[in-house]
């Protein structure tokens, strides 16, 4: 079965179809989307603030991660599962959608962005901890964080678009 | 032969009229009309009237045109109440009605308009005039400014609802809380307020692109229903207890509720208009 097949398989199933035709679920799912989005991405973007040397210069890094990650986990949560929900009603109009593929590569990135950070840069951490302005491959990290989140949410808000 | 066929085809005729008769007698109906008017003389357009068998519950509705006129035929016979929902009017009491077969029953009724329904009314000049703008006409009128307008418009709302939703959580005293109050406050009052500034600065060009939609959008009217208490609450007790270190605890956790409250939901209605 190709990808193709599968996306179809998904919008057509009971499910999907179940969504897409609802007066109240559709909206309701898109609105809670977008509520964890301002949420977690919010709180994300404070932090990314924190790395780029922005904002609470006098806050140790360490304690700002520890204050913030928890709460934002619930949040990226919602976002996942409305997000597959929404993906689910209407698979075969995102596989078409340029829109849809450019928000999955970003979200990718993010992904690795997030992972390099953890893995690697933060192996010095204790170095740069309470540096008012960290260090460039941690500004890095808090730059990409802000353009990839970016390119998400334009490239999600511009699915609903066929140019 | 001849006459073999000539008989087969009148026996045919005869049994097919008949059949029609038949039915005719079986089912015996009748029609309901009226126009609808409110208290200014005016018709009314779009009503529900719906017909409902007191005996069977079984309804049937008809909707009023532009000349405020509705019809329902082949009403079976029997008794009837009648009901009617429109947004913003109330409807009289009606009698319940019974009607025979072949009967043409009128109704004309004049609809009360609601108190909320007028002044909705009185706004709608405001609302013309918007569309109308230059701005309004430009995004309408080209495909990909509303886009790009939209995508920054949710730009401002992680801006805003993550200042909001950071500052919640220090009001409730789960994050910062070695940090005053205040400080955190300057901290993110400005991202929350940056977001503020970019949706209304692109949430006003939106509007005025399809200004008669929101108008006759309930979820528009829902979101500003949000949106002005929260500006002002914004503005006032948020500021005030926000950047107070001597706040009480209580009125933290209001402050916090509160902001969580009014700004998601001008976010849901806000995201509904476009389904609505």
């Amino acid at each position: 079965m190709s990808l193709l097949e599968i996306c179809q398989n998904l919008q057509n199933s009971s499910w999907g179809t179940q969504i897409r035709e609802s007066i109240f679920f559709f909206p309701i799912i898109e609105g809670i989307h977008v509520i964890a989005l301002g949420v977690s991405v919010g709180a994300v973007l404070w932090w990314d603030l924190r790395l780029l040397g922005f904002s609470m210069r006098n806050k140790p890094i360490s304690q700002m991660q520890a204050n913030i990650f928890k709460w934002m986990m619930p949040g990226f949560t919602i976002m996942m599962i409305t997000g597959v929900l929404l993906f689910w009603c209407q698979a075969e109009k995102a596989y078409n959608s340029v829109f849809f593929r450019i928000k999955v590569i970003a979200l990718i990135l993010a992904g690795v962005n997030i992972l390099y950070f953890h893995l690697k840069t933060q192996r010095s951490q204790a170095s740069w901890d309470t540096a008012g302005i960290p260090p460039t491959n941690a500004r890095l990290a808090g730059l990409f964080s802000i353009l990839l989140w970016a390119i998400i949410i334009a490239a999600g808000r511009l699915m609903a678009y066929t140019f | 032969m001849m006459r073999f066929a000539k008989l087969t085809v009148a026996v045919l005729t005869v049994l097919i009229f008949s059949s029609f008769l038949t039915t005719d007698l079986l089912a015996q109906t009748g029609t309901i009309s009226g126009t609808i008017l409110d208290t200014e003389g005016k018709r009314v357009p779009y009503v529900n009237v719906t017909a409902t068998n007191t005996a069977t519950g079984e309804d049937r509705v008809g909707i009023t045109g532009d000349a405020g006129t509705f019809k329902i035929e082949m009403l079976a016979s029997g008794t009837y109440k009648l009901t009617t929902s429109v947004q913003g009017f109330v409807m009289p009491d009606v009698p319940n009605f019974t009607i025979g077969d072949a009967e043409t029953k009128q109704f004309n009724f004049t609809m009360t308009m609601t108190t909320s329904e007028r002044m909705l009314r009185k706004t709608w000049p405001f609302f013309n005039w918007a569309e109308g703008t230059w701005i309004g006409n430009a995004i309408r009128n080209h495909q990909y400014p509303f886009a790009v307008i939209e995508v920054v418009h949710l730009f401002g709302l992680t801006l805003l609802l993550g200042g909001i939703f950071l500052m919640s959580l220090r009001l409730f005293g789960f994050i910062m809380r070695d940090m005053p109050l205040s400080q955190v406050a300057r901290q993110l009052g400005w991202i929350s307020f940056l977001g503020l500034v970019v949706m209304v600065a692109t949430g006003v060009p939106l509007f005025a692109s399809e200004a008669l939609k929101c108008y006759s959008n309930n979820m528009y009217w829902y979101k500003m229903a949000f949106f002005f208490p929260a500006t002002i609450f914004h503005f006032t007790l948020y500021r005030k207890v926000t950047r107070s270190d001597s706040s009480q605890p209580f009125m933290r956790g209001l402050t916090g509720f509160l902001a969580l409250f009014l700004w998601f939901g001008v976010a849901v209605f806000g995201r509904a208009i476009g389904y609505f």
